[in-house]
């Protein structure tokens, strides 16, 4: 069959520029701070393992964790939001719009109230959180027969509501308040190796399995009737990829707190690039995702140095008029986005 | 052989289908014909089991359909509904999906999936668009385009529902042509209807729905010969000279109407 050659041709050299960006990005990112290293110092210190010198611990213990963290939560957050997108069939839904990370940042600051800072503990109760979050809007927008903008009300409401819990929480329980600014903005500046390697645990197993399973969120968009038809268990198959992409967006906010916008922007990005079939969609949000937020908080860490601006409130600063943008183009095409 | 036996079934406390009995054979094509709301569709999605029946049962080559598993069903039965979406893919990739029940997880589609693909593309004339979004094509290409899904699926069964409606005349003859090519090698349609000559035309038999009954069931020339037609639709259809036509008539419309 001749599924034509300029389509495997671009695919290929999309995924040869989704990896060199990847790697770009985070070469970038440890080799830039606020912290002015010379590359012999830095080359020096990856080379030795050495964590004794000024240069050695600013890599190995606040860079490069930094860094992977970023690269893990991006992807994690822009295949979150590709999966959630296909299984509403609602192309303005993400994590964040719908208020899954704010579920997932509601359990980690109960955690943190109680005492869990870190872990596994701390990741599951994120991902029952941002699982709830999703079980409820997807059997609201079902039941509802909601339309795409009614869902994203939907989100918004839950949003507000899930934003008051853990704001109550916080008021009750003073001590968790210290990190609350962070977390709620999105940074990755509490990040550390200790943490990063959880939550790579969780999410690269996480996205092999997304990959592996593209086609079936593929004839998941078909429709219920398409997908039913074509043998599909369409009930299960939503609960588990809402689980999935409930278990990347939990465990991003765990590490990374409140992280906006990721979800909607990067699967956008891609699917004018690469197309809409899960099969390209879901691998190349993940490359170019961790990708995309390197870079933003290599920019945030960087543009007022040496004062540091939460990751998140860049990204809103992008992402905001990007929704907007997207809501224009709806207009304007008649409803498909 | 699809055999429906004395069907019921509906929406909660609403019945829609009453009694139904009737069967489809490999190498026939059906035309379900009948006023809106008379449950054609209810009746082709009870039959895919696409929407539950409450009393009856449904065999599929005498094994009850209920109590098989769906992909085996799919590996059967393939059904298009009526409209379909414009989800973000290829025509290549959509049709690729109709090889979806013939995989075991985690789903990964082969060399051979993509070669049954390919020829469906050609036996639809949509070869050629194997790269083309499904979002720019137009209402009938898309249709040809699920109907090649619909094959690739490599069904005995093909149900359809109402595969004409948005497609201009032209293409509702090609489409027509291509379901009694597809007949002829072998395989049992039922599509839902709306243009009563043209069923009549190509079809080997016709069911008359009414209320959620099959009301009549026969060869397009003893439907023609009932009154069922005038009483259903205020208009009869003559067959003359090998033609089927609407015996559109001013005063029978209008009494019709008084009714």
């Amino acid at each position: 069959m001749k599924f034509s050659q300029i389509r495997i041709h671009k695919t290929a050299s999309l995924l040869i520029c989704g990896i060199l960006a990847l790697l770009l990005s985070v070469v970038m990112g440890i080799l830039v701070g606020a912290a002015e290293l010379s590359l012999s110092e830095i080359v020096t210190a990856l080379s030795d393992h050495d964590r004794t010198t000024a240069a050695g611990r600013i890599l190995w213990y606040v860079r490069i964790p930094r860094v992977c963290t970023a690269a893990v939560c991006g992807a994690a957050l822009a295949v979150s939001g590709a999966v959630i997108q296909g299984v509403l069939s609602n192309h303005l839904a993400s994590p964040g719009m719908i208020g899954i990370n704010a579920g997932a940042a509601l359990a980690v600051t109960v955690c943190a109230a109680c005492g869990i800072l870190g872990g596994w503990q701390l990741s599951l109760f994120a991902f029952l959180g941002a699982f709830g979050t999703s079980i409820v809007v997807s059997t609201a927008a079902k039941h509802l027969g909601a339309s795409d903008g009614v869902v994203i009300l939907l989100g918004a409401a839950l949003n507000s509501l899930l934003g008051a819990c853990t704001d109550t929480v916080t008021a009750l329980v003073p001590d968790v308040s210290i990190m609350n600014s962070q977390f709620r903005a999105g940074d990755f500046s509490a990040a550390t190796t200790a943490k990063l390697l959880p939550a790579a645990a969780i999410v690269l197993p996480t996205l092999c399995l997304l990959f592996l399973l593209s086609n079936a969120l593929d004839v998941l968009t078909l429709g219920e009737d398409h997908a039913r038809s074509l043998g599909m268990h369409t009930g299960k198959t939503r609960l588990l990829f809402l689980m999935l992409s409930a278990l990347l967006a939990g465990t991003a906010v765990s590490a990374a707190g409140l992280l906006s916008f990721v979800g909607l922007l990067v699967p956008h990005a891609v699917r004018r690039l690469a197309g809409g079939d899960a099969a390209h969609l879901l691998p190349f949000c993940a490359l170019f995702g961790g990708a995309f937020t390197v870079l933003c908080d290599t920019a945030a860490r960087t543009l007022f140095a040496p004062y540091e601006l939460p990751v998140g409130i860049l990204l809103a600063f992008l992402g905001a008029p990007f929704f907007l943008f997207l809501l224009f183009r709806r207009r304007r095409t008649g409803g498909t986005v | 052989m699809i055999e429906l036996l004395h069907i019921n079934a509906g929406y909660g406390s609403r019945q829609i289908l009453f009694d139904i009995t009737a069967e489809l054979h490999p190498g026939r094509l059906i035309g379900i014909i009948g006023p809106n709301g008379c449950g054609k569709s209810t009746l082709l999605k009870t039959a895919a089991q696409l929407h539950p029946h409450s009393d009856g049962d449904i065999l599929l080559d005498g094994v009850s359909i209920t109590s098989m598993p769906s992909e085996t069903r799919a590996r059967h039965m393939a059904y298009l509904s009526q409209g379909h979406r414009a989800p973000d893919m290829t025509v290549g990739q959509l049709v690729l999906h109709g090889r979806f029940p013939h995989l075991h997880f985690p789903k990964r589609y082969s060399g051979h999936d993509r070669e049954i693909a390919s020829a469906a593309m050609e036996t639809l004339g949509i070869a050629s668009l194997a790269d083309t979004p499904l979002s720019a094509l137009s209402g009938g290409m898309r249709q040809s385009a699920y109907l090649a899904m619909a094959l690739a699926q490599e069904t005995d069964y093909i149900l359809l529902d109402e595969p004409t409606t948005y497609l201009d005349i032209a293409n509702q003859l090609s489409l027509m042509h291509l379901l009694c090519r597809l007949r002829n090698s072998g395989k049992g349609i039922a599509a839902v209807m709306h243009d009563l000559p043209m069923a009549m035309t190509y079809c080997d038999e016709i069911w008359v729905m009414k209320d959620g009954r099959i009301a009549e069931r026969g060869t397009p020339i003893q439907i023609c010969a009932s009154d069922i037609l005038s009483d259903l639709f205020g208009t009869a259809v003559k067959y003359e000279n090998g033609n089927y036509c609407y015996q559109f008539n001013a005063k029978s419309v209008s009494d019709h109407r008084m009714r």
